[in-house]
């Protein structure tokens, strides 16, 4: 039968619909939001960063089986320049092609206003931008500075309104810079706040290389928080060390602010060995003793992954891509959050994409239940 | 490969199983890696022992620690060793007593804590029972192993307080297996909840006889980047930890499961 057979028959293992009840009269540990939205990136950030170019008609039909499996946004393709990236080549044909589910969102990037206006000719019906939260890397990347590169996407959020179109913007670096090293929570979250309120409507928080650990995901969240409503965060994680689930399940879970926790409710910190800063934060357990007109803060409910975790990262060879789609939503369902994903479904568009590239999936998952 | 792990500074190697060659032939030459290890003063080196025949000559060999096995599913514990959970740790009681005579800690593996591959789901209840006899026996620490790593970090946290009203928190390990990518994230629900010891495999070395081509266990290297990037002290070395991985990698003719080994690759 094999263990994918198995899980199946028994759902319980990875649904936990109950759970809720359990804590109810406890004290609150972290809690989840009850529903997430998974936003697909494979067909863009994933395909972009794979080496083999895939035709045209195998890209359409990957994102029509990301649509079947359920998958609410799939970003679709990028209104680049071919000779920066050959694998968005066929960006209209792409988008032209592909069915559009009732109810499912088809963004594209749109690096420039040229970009842009190809896009909505196109049929574009959500575009999204890019910013950085380093200097470096702006200037490296796209030869200016980080209010240079917000200015020149002025035009097309400007046009976007306009038109009614939608535009969501990604913030790079947000865990850490290849050229910068550590990035400030302060600087990601006045680069945040400038691309939502020129009118991005979501910010997708993006771990760019890999690099973040939970207390620093926490820290950049909460800094982040106080400019722009967690409803309108999301957050992108690569898995090139490893951590990008654990960053992910720190980024979905409530916390308590750090100057509210107790002594007493720590028990663990001595075994621990005397935590300080993002440690104490991030690990603080139960706490039993809060007072009622404690306001807890939000989770985030916005997560971007890449089904079978494709991508790879330019800046580290041999590296691994993005959080696998697969990974992700079988830690959501076992967490008992909705996310109106098709398991198998999503697994067969896993699996179909990786023959096509001819590559192993980097889904654990996939992993488990293939039978290859 | 156990010496470089030692060089590395990690506090704790399990060196070898004193298990049967006709079950496991990979172990065949436990006598002779027991020996032949250097042993770092402050570094523990427990062996498994499936038996007390196993535990005498694991004794004999110069062991100071050993491990035992228990489960969290009746199901599992009859088709491994065809008896029943109570009957398991009945024939443990006599490694207990003889290792508590000869001065010898003893640690416990409790197995399918977060699922079965027969029974399917197992109930936080059943696991903290297992745990609460096989620590009330004499095992001075109980590793909770997500044997066939399909928990998520609500089951975990749900598994460790039923655990954590019989055994002090201080007692606990876990022990996560990454077969559906979940082993990190559920460790950090663990390490939150308060367990400050984890079980992990350098270059996330292992598989699962349960499920053809999947993954084996956290990898350290992936374990120790998070906890340092936590700001927790560990006393590794990760230079030399991530040496030990490629070496036993290359030894083994297979790529590591690390993805911090990946990153930093440069082959």
């Amino acid at each position: 039968m094999g263990l994918f057979g198995f899980i199946m028959q028994h759902p319980q293992l990875v649904t936990q619909a109950d759970r809720s009840k359990s804590s109810a009269s406890t004290s609150s540990v972290s809690t989840f939001p009850k529903r997430v939205k998974i936003v697909e990136v494979g067909p863009r950030d994933g395909l972009q960063n794979e080496k083999n170019i895939v035709p045209t008609s195998v890209k359409i039909r990957m994102i029509d089986m990301l649509s079947e499996a359920g998958l609410p946004v799939i970003e679709a393709t990028s209104f680049v320049s071919p000779k920066w990236v050959p694998q968005m080549a066929d960006h209209i044909e792409v988008l032209k092609g592909i069915q559009k589910f009732p109810g499912i969102n088809y963004p594209v990037l749109t690096p420039n206003f040229k970009g842009f206006q190809a896009a909505v000719a196109a049929g574009a019906k959500e575009v999204s931008i890019f910013g950085a939260a380093s200097e470096l890397f702006t200037r490296k990347n796209i030869n200016c500075s980080i209010d240079e590169s917000l200015q020149r996407f002025d035009q097309v959020l400007k046009a976007a309104q306009a038109a009614g179109i939608p535009v969501r913007g990604y913030v790079s670096c947000v865990l850490g810079c290849p050229y910068e090293g550590k990035i400030s929570p302060a600087k990601v979250a006045e680069v945040s706040k400038k691309m939502y309120s020129m009118g991005c409507y979501e910010i997708s928080l993006g771990d760019t290389i890999g690099v973040g650990t939970p207390g620093i995901m926490k820290d950049m969240l909460s800094a982040v928080m106080h400019e722009v409503p967690v409803a309108a965060l999301a957050v992108h994680c690569h898995d090139t060390y490893g951590q990008a689930l654990a960053n992910t399940l720190m980024a979905l879970q409530n916390h308590k602010p750090k100057e509210r926790i107790t002594c007493s409710g720590i028990s663990g910190s001595r075994q621990l060995g005397g935590l300080e800063g993002p440690a104490l934060s991030a690990l603080a357990p139960t706490v039993t003793a809060l007072s009622p007109s404690f306001r807890l803060q939000m989770g985030v409910s916005v997560v971007d992954a890449s089904v079978a975790g494709l991508g790879g990262c330019p800046y580290a060879q041999g590296a691994s891509g993005n959080l696998a789609t697969e990974d992700l939503v079988y830690m959501l369902e076992g967490l008992g959050i909705h996310t109106g994903v098709n398991f198998q479904k999503l697994l067969e568009a896993g699996t179909f994409i990786c023959q096509a590239l001819n590559r192993k999936t980097s889904s654990k998952v996939a992993q488990a239940t293939c039978k290859l | 490969m156990i010496d470089m792990l030692s060089e590395a500074g990690l506090p704790v190697i399990e060196a070898t199983s004193f298990v049967s060659p006709k079950w496991v032939p990979q172990m065949a030459d436990h006598i002779e890696v027991l020996k032949g290890i250097q042993k770092f003063p402050g570094i523990n080196y427990p062996v498994l022992t499936p038996n007390f025949k196993g535990f005498q000559a694991a004794v004999a060999a110069g062991a100071k620690e050993v491990s035992i096995f228990g489960a969290a599913s009746e199901l599992f514990t009859r088709k491994n060793i065809n008896c029943s959970i109570d009957e398991s740790l009945q024939r443990f009681d006599q490694v207990l007593k003889a290792a508590q005579a000869a001065g010898i800690p003893v640690r416990g593996y409790v197995s399918c804590v977060l699922g079965c591959p027969y029974e399917g789901k197992i109930s936080p209840a059943k696991v903290a029972e297992v745990s609460k006899k096989m620590y009330s026996m004499g095992c001075y620490e109980i590793s909770l192993g997500d044997t066939i790593g399909v928990g998520t970090p609500g089951i975990m946290k749900d598994m460790l307080s039923a655990v954590m009203h019989e055994v002090p928190v201080a007692a606990l390990a876990v022990h996560c297996h990454d077969t559906y990518g979940q082993a990190l994230a559920n460790t950090l629900m663990a390490l939150q909840m308060g367990v400050s010891v984890v079980d992990a495999s350098v270059a996330g070395l292992g598989g699962c006889p349960y499920a053809q081509g999947a993954s084996g266990n956290l990898a350290t290297e992936d374990l120790v980047y998070m906890l340092e990037g936590l700001g927790i002290h560990t006393g590794v070395n990760f230079q030399k930890l991530l040496e030990a991985g490629t070496f036993i990698c290359q030894a083994l003719n297979r790529k590591t499961s690390s993805k911090v080994a990946q990153a930093t690759c440069k082959l």
